[in-house]
């Protein structure tokens, strides 16, 4: 079959997008995040156009005050109903509209984490998100007019390139700037924010160390390969695990060091979207009185398990794209997917399978 | 889309996060019809902060962190003053503001520059800027 043919058919795949539904619920909140000054400042009758601002084109919409306000507080309601799953086409299709408007608005409004938020919108905007976790979902069940789950799967291959690119794109950004490399610019950030740090309570050990230029030329160099292994860690399905591992506490660890806005939240969430889509690809065979019979079905967010409770002794993982998982390692190699679960179990997971892999009788 | 914002200001679609750690403090004045430099936090009818704010514009005063780098910041900083320039009806005695910029490039420095805004008043430009 030739290259072409096959990228042809994988655009016109088709799947469970259930984790873009999970993804949706949670960009609800951080557009409110996103927009709180803006109501709070409309609150108080003040709107952009009242304050320095900067066009980005002479011919782009602008709408006046009244509008303005009537189109934000549309906003809020509709991020809301983003989120509760109430008619969620037109909500997510509105709050995309509104956020993106917002910020083509004026270049004050730019931000890096808010085109990145604005990549997720859209991307749940062009997607039927509305079909799981959703009130059109109850709405539906009560009408008896089900939707079916497959849908398109190329937005999410879309949106999975372009975050992967926005890390490799930080992180090339840093490796091409001496000054980011070497570590001059994390040393500088610590020696100004010194005196403040240790006001709010950090240990003045810690910023000394910090102010330490060997200190932040290993510090600088290891956040560029973080921001790598994460990059490129989420293209390989061996690798990422591991890098939404590492995205947690990397994402957590910016957000209390450094005034990022809304990133952190919505790179968190999207984290969703590395989880593979499949409707109940995996086949869990557990004993009847097993808790994971009554766990899974309560944790299994994303979709991906069948439990069949069954009057065995053992644990049996079926999964058709890997080995079956018998007993503890098809324990853990199931928590490792549950999203609840996974931060504790992924680690425990890899090095249960190094011990057993390094064992003589292997 | 990312190569490209390399030759922006601000980066737009460029990703690239927390570029620098420079820092930069700015002295403001109005240029009167008859020459004379008055600060723009002295003696007028409007405040700064009350039509510049956010972006690390809010307070230009003192010595603070350039946000997203200095080019995004003077990008930024440059349209504030043309923006005042054109939004201040009521004084009508500036002919410009002027601004001089201080500031470090990743603790290098400190360097001087010279912004000026949009001129408000054709008519009397020549004499301002007469000898």
């Amino acid at each position: 079959m030739s290259r072409f043919r096959r990228l042809n058919q994988q655009i016109d795949t088709v799947g469970d997008l259930r984790q873009l539904s999970v993804l949706r619920i949670l960009l609800g909140p951080v557009v409110l995040l996103h927009l709180r000054d803006t109501f709070t400042a409309a609150r108080d009758g003040i709107v952009y156009s009242d304050r320095f601002y900067l066009p980005y084109f002479d011919w782009y919409p602008e709408v006046g005050p009244t509008l303005y306000e009537v189109l934000l507080w549309a906003c809020a309601i509709s991020a809301i109903a983003m989120s509760v799953g109430l008619a969620t086409r037109l909500a997510t299709s509105y709050t995309a509209l509104f956020v993106g408007y917002n910020i083509f608005l004026s270049k004050t409004h730019f931000a890096h984490n808010r085109t990145f938020l604005l990549i997720l919108l859209v991307t749940i905007a062009i997607v039927p998100v509305g079909r799981h976790y959703s009130f059109d979902k109850l709405v539906r069940r009560w009408l008896r007019s089900p939707e079916p789950d497959a849908t398109p799967l190329w937005p999410l291959w879309l949106v999975r390139f372009e975050v992967a690119a926005v890390y490799c794109a930080s992180g090339a950004s840093k490796v091409i700037d001496q000054d980011w490399w070497s570590g001059r610019v994390l040393q500088l950030r610590a020696i100004d924010n010194r005196e403040l740090a240790i006001d709010q309570g950090a240990p003045s050990w810690l910023m000394d160390a910090l102010a330490d230029g060997t200190v932040q030329s290993w510090l600088s160099k290891a956040s560029v390969l973080t921001e790598f292994v994460i990059g490129l860690g989420f293209l390989h399905r061996r690798t990422r695990l591991l890098a939404i591992w590492v995205a947690i506490p990397f994402h957590l660890t910016i957000q209390i060091g450094a005034r990022v806005q809304v990133f952190s939240w919505a790179a968190l969430a999207a984290l969703v979207i590395w989880v593979t889509p499949g409707d109940h690809t995996r086949e869990l065979i557990v004993p009847r009185n097993h808790r994971l019979a009554r766990w899974v079905p309560r944790l299994d967010w994303f979709g991906r398990f069948r439990v069949d409770p069954d009057d065995g002794q053992t644990v049996l993982l079926m999964d058709n794209r890997g080995p079956d998982r018998r007993g503890s390692d098809g324990i853990w190699t199931t928590l490792s997917r549950l999203p609840a679960t996974f931060i504790v179990a992924g680690p425990v997971l890899a090095i249960r399978r190094r011990r057993w892999s390094s064992a003589p009788d292997s | 889309m990312i190569v490209i914002a390399y030759d922006s200001d601000h980066k737009t679609f460029g990703f690239q996060m927390f570029p620098e750690s420079s820092r930069w403090e700015a002295d403001i004045v109005r240029v009167q019809a008859d020459g004379a430099r008055v600060a723009v936090n002295q003696e007028w009818e409007y405040r700064w902060s009350d039509m510049v704010r956010g972006r690390g514009l809010t307070n230009p005063f003192g010595r603070h962190h350039a946000d997203s780098g200095l080019r995004n910041q003077f990008g930024y900083f440059q349209g504030a003053l043309d923006w005042v320039a054109e939004n201040t009806p009521d004084d009508q005695s500036t002919v410009r503001l002027e601004a001089v910029v201080t500031y470090t490039d990743n603790g290098r420095g400190p360097f001087e520059r010279v912004f000026t805004s949009v001129t408000r008043f054709t008519s009397v430009t020549s004499e301002a800027d007469s000898p």
